[in-house]
């Protein structure tokens, strides 16, 4: 029930219905040729350029060691490019991060939950930046904080101790402390890694909201076969940017065929073994094993809308033979 | 009154108990007991030093605290070394070090037991003014640091993309364990000082809902225990400062015990999500 309690907010607006970015903020993100060389003279990215603006939701594609988490902390300021330079809404990241521009939801397999702290207090950090010398929460921030637990669907679980929760419920809580901090740029890493399909469901519903309200998102993901349903932008990376746009123009077979050479699982077939008719088109299923993505006929990728709508034998049902990979 | 040795003991205890309790909380968390083990057993250095030059020992100690934090960051950040090995090493070497330069102290009869296990029964005045002056420093630090170095805690990155400077609150957070190190050092020793700074947080994790009770919890265990171990070496004959930290361990193992589901009622949401 929690799940469809946030994907009915979102049809009805009410004061707190959309969280919308004020409007005299710039809100984007221009990574201009950026190279990252690590002391041990690992290249981590070289001459990576793309920009993305507010309201956008953008996948950052690439196979594992490509260089996504490179990006990620070239964009955060963790690292210091050795070329090319980052602006966050027009700043440098540490400005940006000063002005509290960016909220980051980690994977949250990398958080220590051995720890005495409560799921509203954790949303509570989210707020820090906004608080005075002795960090005392104001009654703003207490209302921020509430809405953003309403907003995942947490707020039954306020009181519990962080350590206690799933793997999916952690995400939600670290969602909910970007929400709290209110920052018009949003990077996501793996949001969907470990979480069930209703959390996921309601992961993307939020995002979707969060760019109505003009925010611009970041996603790092493996689930190939949902960036088409959520994602306007895609970035493909491979240790540079191989190509970045809009989702039709970039998710292209051959675009990502060049980015997880071989590293993918690759179906297809073809026309006849799929058809009695004469339409010649085939089906490619490209995954990494969790959802698939699917090319049928004209190598434009299927979003789970279009795909049902289009009258066509499920890939999964027909699949036997034609694997080459 | 202070002119008990006893008396003076268990002021000079109760006063390391309340400074490491909050400070032992965030050692725990972060997992840096091994750390502290380094600092502590490389304080020994600064003793040596201290009497080598002709300083006050824990001078000496203070000043070696200020170079081993920063040598241990400019570690962590060069050498392709694992944190634990780095740490492993200085340890044991600055340890090993300082016994040898006490050997080549001849003209000074070193007490090295009161050194490495604590003399709290010799705690004079003016080491109670130290331990008091400098632990309002190091509390005064550690409640101004306290909630960057909370969110950095449960996760630097986020702390760090929220502009709350994780890496400085870290850095300022050795400081203030060496400098926990260097006022306790009397009370219970190189090799003892540290459980001052694990064993009551450890005891008060058990029945804290929240870092600040947990803080408050390790303080109330850390003093409770400097009472009970005091007595019970003035009872039994036993050395002081090991007497502590076994009274330390009694409490830690009661806290094992099932006992908290008396006290601490299980919250259980409302209404189940997900």
């Amino acid at each position: 029930m929690a799940d469809t309690a946030v994907l009915e907010r979102s049809d009805v607006p009410g004061p707190a219905a959309l969280p919308v970015v004020d409007t005299s903020i710039e809100v984007g993100v221009k990574v201009d040729n950026v190279s990252v060389i690590y002391p041990n003279g690992h290249v981590g990215l070289s001459d990576a350029s793309f920009e993305l603006g507010g309201g956008t939701i953008c996948a950052l594609v690439g196979i594992n060691g490509s260089g996504k988490s490179t990006l990620f902390k070239a964009i955060m300021g963790f690292v210091a490019p050795s070329q090319g330079r980052v602006l966050l809404g027009g700043l440098s990241p540490r400005d940006a991060m000063k002005r509290n521009l960016v909220a980051y939801v980690p994977q949250s397999e990398e958080v220590d939950w051995n720890f005495p702290v409560s799921v509203e207090d954790v949303v509570m950090m989210g707020r820090y930046g906004y608080m005075g010398f002795m960090r005392i929460p104001s009654s703003r921030d207490r209302t921020k904080v509430a809405e953003a637990l309403d907003r995942v669907s947490m707020t039954a679980y306020s009181e519990r101790q962080i350590g206690e929760l799933s793997g999916g419920q952690k995400k939600r809580v670290f969602l909910a402390r970007a929400l709290a901090q209110e920052s018009p740029i949003i990077l996501l890493d793996e949001p969907f890694t470990g979480v069930d399909v209703k959390t996921e469901t309601a992961i993307i519903e939020l995002m979707r909201l969060l760019r109505a309200g003009g925010h611009m998102l970041l996603v790092s993901t493996h689930n190939l076969g949902s960036v088409p349903d959520f994602c306007d932008q895609v970035v493909l990376i491979k240790r540079t940017v191989l190509a970045a746009g809009p989702t039709r123009e970039v998710f292209t077979q051959a675009n990502l065929e060049e980015a997880f050479g071989g590293v993918l699982r690759h179906f297809r077939l073809d026309g006849s073994s799929l058809h009695d008719d004469d339409d010649a088109r085939g089906v490619t299923v490209l995954t990494d094993d969790e959802r698939p993505l699917v090319f049928y006929g004209n190598h434009e990728p299927l979003s789970r809308e279009d795909s049902d709508q289009k009258p066509r034998k499920d890939p999964v049902d027909t699949a036997k033979g034609g694997s080459d990979g | 009154m202070l002119d008990d040795f006893f008396v003076r003991a268990l002021v000079a205890g109760i006063g390391v108990a309340i400074v490491a309790g909050p400070l032992g909380c965030f050692v725990v968390w972060r997992k840096m007991a091994y750390f502290g083990a380094t600092l502590s057993h490389s304080a020994l250095l600064g003793v040596a030093f201290g009497l080598l030059i002709g300083i006050d020992p824990m001078l000496g100690v203070a000043i070696q605290c200020l170079l081993i934090v920063p040598a241990l960051v400019l570690l962590e950040r060069l050498s392709p070394l694992s944190t634990d090995s780095q740490l492993g090493i200085l340890a044991h070497g600055t340890l090993a070090l300082s016994l040898v330069i006490f050997g080549f102290m001849t003209w000074i009869r070193v007490d090295l037991t009161g050194y490495l296990f604590g003399d709290i029964l010799a705690v004079s005045a003016r080491e109670i003014a130290y331990i008091y002056t400098g632990g309002a420093v190091v509390l005064g630090v550690l409640a101004w640091i306290w909630r960057p170095l909370l969110a950095a805690t449960v996760n630097a990155e986020i702390a760090a993309a929220e502009g709350l400077r994780p890496e400085r609150s870290k850095v300022i957070f050795m400081f203030l364990v060496a400098a926990t190190i260097a006022i306790g050092m009397k009370v219970a020793g190189v090799l003892l000082i540290l459980s001052f700074l694990i064993i009551p947080p450890a005891t008060a994790r058990a029945y804290a809902a929240t870092p600040e009770h947990m803080a408050i919890g390790a303080i109330i265990v850390g003093v409770l225990a400097t009472v009970l171990g005091l007595n019970a070496s003035n009872l039994w004959d036993t050395p002081s400062g090991p007497s502590i930290v076994v009274a330390a361990l009694v409490l830690f193992i009661v806290s094992l015990l099932p006992f908290k589901r008396f006290f601490v009622s299980k919250r259980t949401p409302s209404r189940e999500v997900l």
